[in-house]
């Protein structure tokens, strides 16, 4: 039995949303089933990640949360910002052999008002651990890989901060509780802001923000009986996974086998040939953002340009909504939202967006095949996934 | 500049590391039944997972792979800021990360690197490079 995307819900995002991990989760799980037309009967399957503070069972504590007790089949992500690619393809696969009918993959948290950013960068650098110390804030990890691209390839301070530029435009395009940062910023403007580690300016850092977002995966059957019920003909197609890939590769930075080539490589090539696509006919990108410079490297490893040439073809234009692969039309996590663990599945429901036709302002005129993209850790784990518009393909 | 205590180490080997870089002498770790140089230690050899293997001195002298000026590094480390880092592709193969003491603007990718190991202590631990000519 195929397995399909049909919709999804989003949270406003910001810094303070006005409640905490458990609510924005059922904010997200409500908008989502009222996306698609289910009832929280009728799912029976989740896909969830655990909130930035500890606890020691967080699924349990969540489908009572939800009320989506009882379920056959729950998992819990783990895979950083890789985790909701990763989780299109364990979710598919689940309704696929049969061990769910229609999964809830959720994720949300108030990162910026029950964590605090400075909390969020402490913890996070004593993550990294004692080998990796003293460079231990996570921007400096990403940074050292920037300036290898600076210094191997003479890739420009510019050229990077063009990348959040990019993002901060889309953003301002959206619904202003879309999205975390509403006003555009030059990429002159980036570079003004103060620098967190070279050549990584605030800017060019993720946020930190309150949020969350959902999807639904359910068989082709239920999509059909769904769509005839709730909104009549096909106007709302679902998408289908047509392609996937993943690579993990390192922990530590330093253990990394190259800074030129990521995982995403080998991951992109097995998700586009599976996909059986090209370049050319990916209508828009969206790219794992926490760090400018993990958007220029990945770009290059998955064969948008050669490896070195990804800051020409980010000033190209080709990036922007108006160029030829329209890069995260939402905003990404530089400008949208970065609740931390839960931020790469914006990327997901930008791409559900996108290809039900349902993007507003930042619509990528007929977008009909799009490559969705997380990274996790420190380019340790790398997820790609080719999705359609289910109407493309018989 | 802030010292860098002994990091608490959870497992024999990472306390016996820490004990060598605390005494002048750091380490990789050379496996006798594959013969592959690894860092950080770990009790089985990540290549052929042999248990026999030991520490190895390093002579300190490396490349730069990749590096950066912390502005803005964890509140311990505040007070020495901004701070150049480096990940050091040792002469022996393995890449630690440590810090460089220098003019931020004079560090770039393929510089060569020495260790210096006068400043290490038990009660500071951070591995910092100098740049060679
Ligand atoms: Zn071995």
């Amino acid at each position: 039995m195929g397995a399909v995307l049909i919709g999804y819900g989003e949270t406003s995002v910001g810094e303070a949303v006005g409640c905490g991990y458990e609510a924005l989760n059922m904010w997200a799980t409500r908008e989502a089933l009222s996306d698609t037309g289910l009832e929280p009967d009728d799912i029976d399957g989740l896909i969830a990640s655990a909130p930035f503070r500890s606890e020691r069972f967080p699924l349990p504590r969540l489908i009572e949360h939800l009320g989506l007790a009882p379920l056959q089949f729950a998992e819990l992500t783990g895979l950083g910002g890789a985790s909701h690619v990763n989780s299109i393809k364990r979710a598919t696969a689940a309704v696929e052999t049969g061990r769910a009918e229609t999964v809830l993959v959720v994720a949300a948290d108030a990162l910026s008002s029950e964590v605090g950013p400075s909390t969020v960068i402490e913890s996070l650098a004593e993550s990294v651990g004692t080998f990796e110390d003293p460079a231990n804030i996570v921007p400096s990890l990403y940074a050292h890989v920037a300036n290898w691209h600076i210094d191997t390839f003479g890739t420009t301070r510019k050229q990077l901060a063009e990348v959040a530029s990019i993002a901060y435009e889309h953003a301002s395009m959206q619904r202003p509780d879309r999205v975390h940062e509403t006003e555009t910023k030059s990429a002159d403007e980036i570079l003004d802001s103060p620098m967190i580690s070279t050549p990584l300016t605030a800017d060019q850092c993720a946020l930190i923000s309150d949020g969350g977002a959902a999807f639904i995966v359910t068989t082709e059957a239920n999509a059909e009986r769904l769509d005839r019920e709730s909104r009549g003909n096909s106007e709302r197609p679902p998408v289908r996974l047509v392609g996937f890939g993943a690579q993990h590769t390192h922990d530590h930075l330093t253990q990394m086998p190259t800074f030129g080539e990521t995982g995403a490589v080998k991951a992109g090539q097995q998700a586009m040939t599976e996909a059986d696509v090209t370049h050319d006919e990916i209508d828009l990108l969206e790219i794992y953002d926490c760090f400018t410079i993990t958007v220029l490297r990945i770009v290059e490893d998955l064969g948008f340009c050669e490896l070195g040439d990804g800051g020409s073809l980010i000033e190209s234009g080709d990036l922007r909504l108006s160029g030829k692969w329209p890069l995260n039309t939402h905003g990404g996590a530089l400008a949208q939202a970065h609740p931390g663990m839960p931020s790469g599945i914006f990327h997901i429901t930008e791409t559900i967006r996108q290809l039900q036709g349902r993007a507003e302002a930042t619509q990528v005129e007929d977008a009909s095949t799009a490559l969705v993209h997380g990274n996790g850790g420190v380019f340790s784990t790398q997820a790609v996934a080719v999705l359609e518009r289910g109407d493309t393909r018989d | 500049m802030t010292n860098r205590p002994m990091p608490s180490a959870t497992t024999d080997h990472e306390r016996q590391y820490w004990q060598r870089v605390a005494d002048g002498d750091v380490c990789i770790v050379r496996c006798h039944a594959c013969g592959s140089a690894s860092h950080p230690p770990r009790r089985y050899c990540p290549v052929c997972y042999s248990d026999d293997w030991t520490f190895e001195s390093i002579t300190g002298t490396g490349t730069v792979y990749g590096h950066t000026c912390i502005h803005r590094p964890t509140r311990t480390f505040e007070a020495d800021a901004p701070l150049v880092s480096a990940i050091v592709t040792l002469d022996e193969g393995p890449r630690l990360m440590g810090q460089v003491d220098c003019d931020p603007a004079a560090i770039e990718v393929g510089r060569r690197v020495c260790l210096d190991t006068s400043t290490l202590s038990s009660d500071d631990v951070r591995l910092v490079f100098e740049l060679q000519e």
